[in-house]
């Protein structure tokens, strides 16, 4: 359908036609000759007159100007073309991470979702999201899914989609587990106007995913065993038999100890059921008790002087605590990061062994004040307890779930790829230029003619007076 | 030779009228207008001691008789003043369109001057100039003179932007030369002309014809053109308009005093005035009349 994407020319394109109209109303014209014997007495001007006339004057001039105005007005004010929508379209946001349970569910379903579309566009979303060529899911990734990157590719998808189809939707088949979920999420979905389904699927079992890792043997699923893992770690792992953690075992440091007072009064509710937290490097003790399941969090040893600390900022992925540390020597060099300084280097490196972890914290709290007293303080502690991998795939609220497929409030008139823009029409802009040049020429010709013929017809009064006289 | 009817109660107007010469004439035969010679008139002037050489016919023999001193009888003698006119039959004197009333008044004012000088016995005369050439009505005292000076008139169609003043080598130096003309032509030649005819006793009157519509053009947007040349066209608005005017009144009076300096009675009439109260003025206005 076309339409004018700046309007504005073309209305002042018409102001202006209007105006050369109206000023082909009015006419220098020729005044009739009167014969005066004292005409020498009259100064000398030029012999014309504005008049103004009852009939338009030069139609045809009159025509190719105000045909050059609409067409230069056309011209600039971008013409464009809103293809013609039809057809259903929808694309299938496929979640792949390690939260699935099974991804032929996952296929079925977006199976199923697609049914009755004209179009399907399907988006694999693990740590990644992307595109997929057909409609092949690929197997499950061992990574946390991040929601948020499928509804990005997604909606772009959709907004594509949204030219040349008359209705699009977009469809999420996901366990939807609070690992994957983030606080982005229903922003982006609002960027989308349109309807979003969703579709639930089994998600993992967490205690079940940690019991098969160690029954395969994987030490390490996704960060591997730093390179310079104590030997108390490494070197003892193959001589100490994994040990099964207990159901629910947790030491911390003293109450009087800074790491300590942190996780004594850190919510712990979400950490891991076998929580060990020391000061030092880990022994082959910790090893064991991590390849049996459990979480060791390894913090530099006391110094023994009341260290006060500096100003410093930490920052996980959904985390910023700032406070008062001392920076100190990582355990490990390899490793996921886990936290990292407010200049970006790792601050706390997790690495997996057997089917627990270890994490190593690269600093100390201050020992003077308050500071790991404080709520950052306690969610970092927190963060730090929590299970191996960050897993949590229970699911998100039925309350955000309900925010993510209800509609954005915008106008109805958005909805779909409606609201989309038209595609400017570059080349049918060039030819109204073209059009708008070859008018001007022959205005110009035409100028030209007429005025040489208005020059002979001044001339033919002057020769018919001689002839009077 | 009958006279036209637009021509009768001009010439009834004027009858009784005459013209006196403004200066002592210098004709030999006798006439109406006082003459330079001094000699047999049977009118009485003044009586003059004998001296020798005079005529003896001259000696009041009673006189002589009675005083016994020889005395001179000295009697003015009058004369007849040759009368030319000049009339301007070029295109500008046919203005304004339709009626041409300068050139009917100019008509109107050489016949009624003719007759009152065909009347009081002078040779009358006329030279027509226009587009046509020069016509030429010769100087008689007959009384068809008039008739004849209508009838060439009447063939007249003015135009064209002939000069007048090679016109006036056909009249005689000493004769009253009578210009009606609207001076837009060769003016300033006919006006030295006029001086040598005053520096040599003639005398020159110059009725100058200018119309309604030339000392107060209408207004609005015109695009006025000289009839004698096509090349003049100016545009007449209000803003041209006042400069034309005060231009034009200029020449008039600048026109009037050159004129006056050459000796000629310069006259300025309007052509649609009455032409029998114009006549009027113009042969009461003579300074010959007192004498």
């Amino acid at each position: 359908m076309p339409t004018l994407l700046a309007p504005g020319y073309l209305l002042a394109a018409l102001v202006a036609a209007a105006g050369v109209g109206a000023l082909h109303l009015l006419a220098w014209r020729r005044p009739t000759p009167a014969p005066l014997p004292t005409a020498r007495f009259a100064p000398g001007a030029s012999p014309r007159a504005l008049v103004r006339v009852r009939r338009l004057n030069d139609p045809l001039l009159l025509a190719l100007r105000v045909l050059a105005l609409l067409l230069a007005g056309l011209a600039l004010s971008r013409p464009a073309r809103t293809p013609a929508l039809r057809g259903v379209a929808r694309v299938v946001v496929m979640d792949a991470s390690r939260a699935v349970q099974r991804v032929a569910e996952v296929e079925d379903s977006a199976r199923v979702s697609a049914r009755g579309a004209d179009f399907v566009s399907r988006v694999r979303v693990d740590s990644v999201a992307r595109l997929l060529p057909d409609s092949a899911l690929g197997a499950r990734a061992e990574a946390r899914g991040v929601l948020s990157a499928g509804l990005i590719v997604a909606v772009r998808e959709a907004r594509r989609l949204a030219r040349t189809f008359e209705s699009v939707e977009i469809a999420v088949v996901s366990p939807f587990a609070r690992e994957s979920w983030d606080a982005a999420t229903v922003a982006i979905r609002g960027e989308w106007p349109g309807r979003v389904a969703l579709l639930h699927v089994t998600a993992r079992d967490s205690v079940g995913a940690a019991v098969a890792r160690s029954r395969r043997g994987d030490a390490v699923s996704r960060g591997s065993a730093p390179d310079t893992e104590p030997a108390t770690a490494s070197a003892a792992a193959p001589v100490t038999a994994p040990v099964t953690a207990p159901a629910f075992s947790r030491r911390v440091p003293p109450a009087d100890d800074p790491v300590g007072a942190a996780f004594a009064l850190a919510p712990l509710e979400r950490s891991a059921r076998a929580l060990r937290v020391r000061r030092g490097p880990p022994t082959t003790e910790d090893s064991a008790f991590a390849s049996g399941g459990g979480v060791v969090v390894a913090w530099p040893a006391r110094t023994g002087s009341e260290n006060t600390g500096a100003a410093e900022v930490l920052a996980a992925r959904d985390l910023a605590v700032s406070g008062r540390f001392v920076r100190d020597a990582l355990a490990a060099s390899t490793g996921d990061v886990m936290l990292r300084w407010g200049d970006g280097t790792a601050a706390v490196r997790e690495w997996f062994t057997g089917s627990g972890c270890i994490r190593s914290a690269g600093f100390q709290p201050a020992e003077v004040g308050d500071d790991v007293l404080r709520p950052g303080m306690l969610a970092l502690a927190a963060g730090l307890s929590a299970p191996c991998g960050d897993i949590d795939w229970t699911p998100v609220a039925p309350e955000a779930l309900a925010r993510l497929a209800a509609a954005p409030a915008i106008p109805a008139t958005r909805q779909g790829g409606r609201a989309l823009p038209p595609e400017d029409s570059l080349w049918l802009r060039r030819v109204l230029l073209l059009l708008t040049a070859a008018v001007l020429v022959v205005e110009w010709w035409m100028r030209r003619r007429a005025a040489a013929a208005a020059r002979a017809r001044s001339r033919a009064p002057v020769a018919t007076s001689r002839e009077a006289a | 030779m009958s006279i036209p009817r637009e021509y009768g109660s001009i010439l009834d107007a004027v009858r009784g009228l005459t013209w006196p010469a403004r200066r002592r004439v210098g004709g030999v035969h006798t006439g109406s207008h006082l003459s330079r010679l001094r000699g047999r008139a049977p009118e009485l002037s003044e009586y003059r001691l004998y001296r020798q050489g005079d005529d003896p016919r001259q000696l009041d023999w009673k006189l002589l008789a009675r005083s016994d001193r020889a005395f001179i009888r000295l009697s003015d003698d009058r004369a007849v003043h040759p009368t030319w006119l000049l009339v301007d039959a070029t295109a500008s004197m046919r203005y304004p369109a339709p009626a041409h009333t300068k050139w009917r008044t100019a008509c109107a004012l050489a016949v009624a001057l003719a007759a009152i000088s065909q009347r009081a016995g002078d040779p009358v005369g006329a030279v027509i100039v226009g587009g046509h050439g020069t016509l030429q009505v010769r100087a008689r005292t007959r009384s068809d003179v008039v008739p004849e000076l209508i009838a060439t008139l009447g063939s007249v169609e003015p135009g064209g932007s002939a000069p007048l003043a090679p016109a006036t080598l056909h009249i005689p130096a000493r004769a009253r030369l009578v210009i009606v003309s609207d001076l837009l032509g060769d003016e300033e030649a006919l006006r030295h002309d006029a001086a040598a005819r005053h520096g040599a006793g003639g005398d020159v009157h110059v009725i100058h014809i200018t119309s309604r519509g030339e000392l107060d053009p209408p207004g609005g947007v015109s695009l006025v053109v000289d009839p004698e040349d096509p090349a003049i066209e100016r545009p007449m608005d209000a803003e041209t308009r006042e400069v034309y005017l005060r231009r034009y009144a200029e020449w008039r009076a600048e026109t009037a005093r050159a004129w006056r300096l050459a000796g000629a009675a310069y006259r300025q009439v309007q052509a649609e005035d009455d032409v029998a109260r114009l006549v009027r003025g113009i042969v009461t206005a003579a300074p010959g009349r007192s004498s």
